[in-house]
């Protein structure tokens, strides 16, 4: 090979390369991050995802990093985590959660399973969507206390958050609604189907003979009808506003607050009951310590309040023995789902 | 036969591979080529630019943080923070189409570059340029009232959004007025929610052509704002929030209001 020819060959290899080059860097834009392939459970409906905010997998994963972060609060010393525990199916086992200036709340912290088949947040439904919840405890003087221009620069100023949102969102500059659409992406990943109620269902446990009566029970509209509102299977909660006659007069409000309806008067969002065993206490402010005490309210307990549930409006008090209440939380104690609260990709990441 | 077989081959491959580095180069310059005479060849019309500020005034006197101000039948007041929505400008042409100039602005009285926007709307097949008025709102309209999850102006780092019940607030005011003991007080006014949506609609007389920069000067009177149809006392009243149906006698009488604080400078 003369010179003439050897330096022709360098000059294409050369050409050939920077062609490459192109081309991988345009590939890796157009390509962008991973999508995240969600695994829902049998009995679970698809979810509905908003479209400016696909999950991926590297949006998940940075969403779990905030989840965990403290420097989301006005000290730095709690983050979502601290209030939202997974062994405790992301709630606390707190009447009231404490916020960083040692303020008690108002109102028993949520516990966050299957958020992606909801379509509002908090117990009014204040938040419109999972993205704009994540706004309001980073703020919340009772609680994460700070504010969003703080907590955005300090997140800016790690260069570690610079290359994860560079990653699962293509962005240069961090700015809140792609904070928010990341811990939302993270907390559409909570997902729990596979208690042993639902093992059950794919015929791969039993229930014994105390839950399979509670199971009945759940369901008869003369004894528990408690499916009217936990719709059996599936999400059990229909997530819709009522007043369950905790009191004659409601002391919060409740949805009222949002919607300024008095027909909203006292009503609370109802709660799924997966994973119900883990929650206590029980009830928007955390009254009932125990499942059984829930029973027998919805038995005996009820004020005639107004806007009572017409379900329980209906119901005739006492309806239900010792024995069969026993039976219904013996049933809810099957919702226990420990592949959820084992799953290690919700851990803290370290 | 063997040795002229190779070098008929080695000859192959130098003038291919000649081939190959010329024809890519010649590709690359002709790339290069095309791009220059594409740029020469368009000929730009630059659309009208259209900038609209708004002047907040208390009275004629314009604003000074801190500063009290007089007003009509009340209590006299100061502004630290002075913010609000603007959404959805746009100038009306004398056949009543409409030329849009902004989706939601954030005005901040204290801050220099949240005075207006600029716009630059094509004018292309519009069969007047005249235009005789311009609309817009005060506020944040009901599509985009129900997600914390916006950029721009609506990104929820400039505070003007409630997060307990998401919804944007379409004008803070808050600095202090001097109660009847002419003591300084705190005044604090978060005005919002789906009732508190306020459009505007005020005269223009402009003749809008391409090339051409054209500027409109809105008037923002926060006198009228408490006192133009409804007298706003601030003593006992002086923290509001939009909060719950209370404060819903409030927002409508402060709407009535805003409805004529708006007003055309020359």
């Amino acid at each position: 090979m003369n010179r003439s020819m050897k330096s022709q060959w360098v000059v294409l290899l050369l050409i050939a390369i920077s062609m490459l080059g192109c081309y991988k860097d345009e590939a890796t834009l157009k390509k962008g991050p991973t999508p995240y392939q969600l695994n829902i459970p049998t009995g679970l409906p698809s979810m509905i995802i908003p479209a400016d905010n696909p999950l991926t997998v590297e949006g998940v994963y940075l969403g779990r990093m905030l989840f965990y972060d403290p420097i989301l609060s006005g000290n730095n010393t709690q983050s979502c985590g601290s209030c939202h525990l997974q062994q405790h199916g992301f709630t606390d086992g707190l009447k009231y959660s404490v916020g960083i200036d040692g303020v008690e709340g108002t109102r028993n912290a949520m516990p966050l399973i299957n958020l992606g088949w909801q379509s509002t947040f908090f117990w009014d439904g204040g938040a419109t969507d999972l993205e704009s919840q994540a706004l309001d405890p980073v703020v919340n003087p009772i609680e994460m206390h700070d504010t969003w221009e703080n907590a955005l620069s300090e997140i800016k100023a790690i260069p570690m958050y610079q290359h994860l949102f560079k990653k699962a969102f293509g962005i240069d500059e961090i700015t809140v609604p792609y904070v928010v659409k990341a811990i939302a992406q993270f907390e559409r990943t909570l997902i729990s189907g596979d208690s042993k109620y639902d093992q059950y269902k794919r015929g791969e446990a039993f229930l014994t003979p105390l839950e399979l009566q509670g199971m009945d029970l759940f369901t008869d509209m003369s004894k528990g009808d408690c499916n009217h509102c936990h719709v059996l299977g599936s999400t059990f909660s229909d997530f819709a506003f009522r007043n369950t006659g905790l009191d004659s007069i409601p002391g919060d409000e409740g949805r009222f607050n949002i919607t300024w309806n008095p027909s909203d008067k006292g009503k609370f969002k109802t709660p799924s009951l997966r994973n119900i065993a883990l929650t206590a206490p029980y009830m928007h402010d955390g009254r009932f310590s125990t499942l059984l005490e829930c029973v027998e309210h919805y038995n005996t307990g009820f004020h005639y309040t107004t806007n009572l549930d017409p379900n329980l409006y209906s119901a005739q008090k006492g309806r239900m023995t010792q024995q069969e209440m026993e039976a219904i939380v013996a049933f809810m104690h099957t919702l226990t789902d420990e592949n959820f609260t084992q799953n290690a990709d919700f851990f803290p990441v370290r | 036969m063997k040795s002229k077989l190779c070098l008929n081959s080695f000859m192959k491959v130098r003038l291919f591979l000649s081939f190959s580095l010329y024809f890519s180069l010649s590709l690359a310059l002709m790339s290069c080529r095309d791009k220059e005479t594409e740029e020469e060849q368009v000929v730009t019309v630059n659309p009208p630019s259209v900038r609209v500020n708004f002047l907040n005034k208390v009275g004629d006197s314009a604003i000074v943080a801190g500063h009290f101000y007089n007003r009509d039948g009340g209590e006299p007041f100061s502004l630290d923070l002075f913010k609000y929505y603007i959404s959805h400008a746009a100038l009306v042409n004398d056949a009543g189409d409409t030329l849009y100039l902004n989706e939601h602005t954030l005005i901040d009285e204290f801050d220099v570059n949240r005075h207006g926007f600029s716009s630059n709307p094509s004018i292309e097949g519009l069969s007047s340029n005249h235009f005789n008025k311009i609309i817009f709102a005060l506020g944040v309209d009901q599509l985009h009232n129900t997600s914390g999850d916006q950029a721009g102006d609506l990104d929820p780092v400039y505070g003007m959004i409630w997060t307990w019940s998401t919804g944007y607030i379409f004008l803070k005011h808050e600095g202090q007025f001097l109660s009847s003991t002419g003591n300084p007080e705190p005044l604090l006014y978060h005005y919002g929610t789906v009732k508190a949506f306020t459009p505007i609609t005020l005269p223009v007389d402009i003749h809008l052509e391409n090339e051409k920069q054209f500027n409109i000067n809105v008037k923002f009177d926060l006198n009228k704002m408490y006192s133009a149809v409804n007298n706003i006392g601030f003593e006992g009243n002086n923290v509001i929030q939009s909060t719950g149906p209370d404060d819903l006698p409030w927002i409508l009488q402060m709407k009535a209001n805003i409805a004529q604080s708006f007003s055309i400078l020359d």
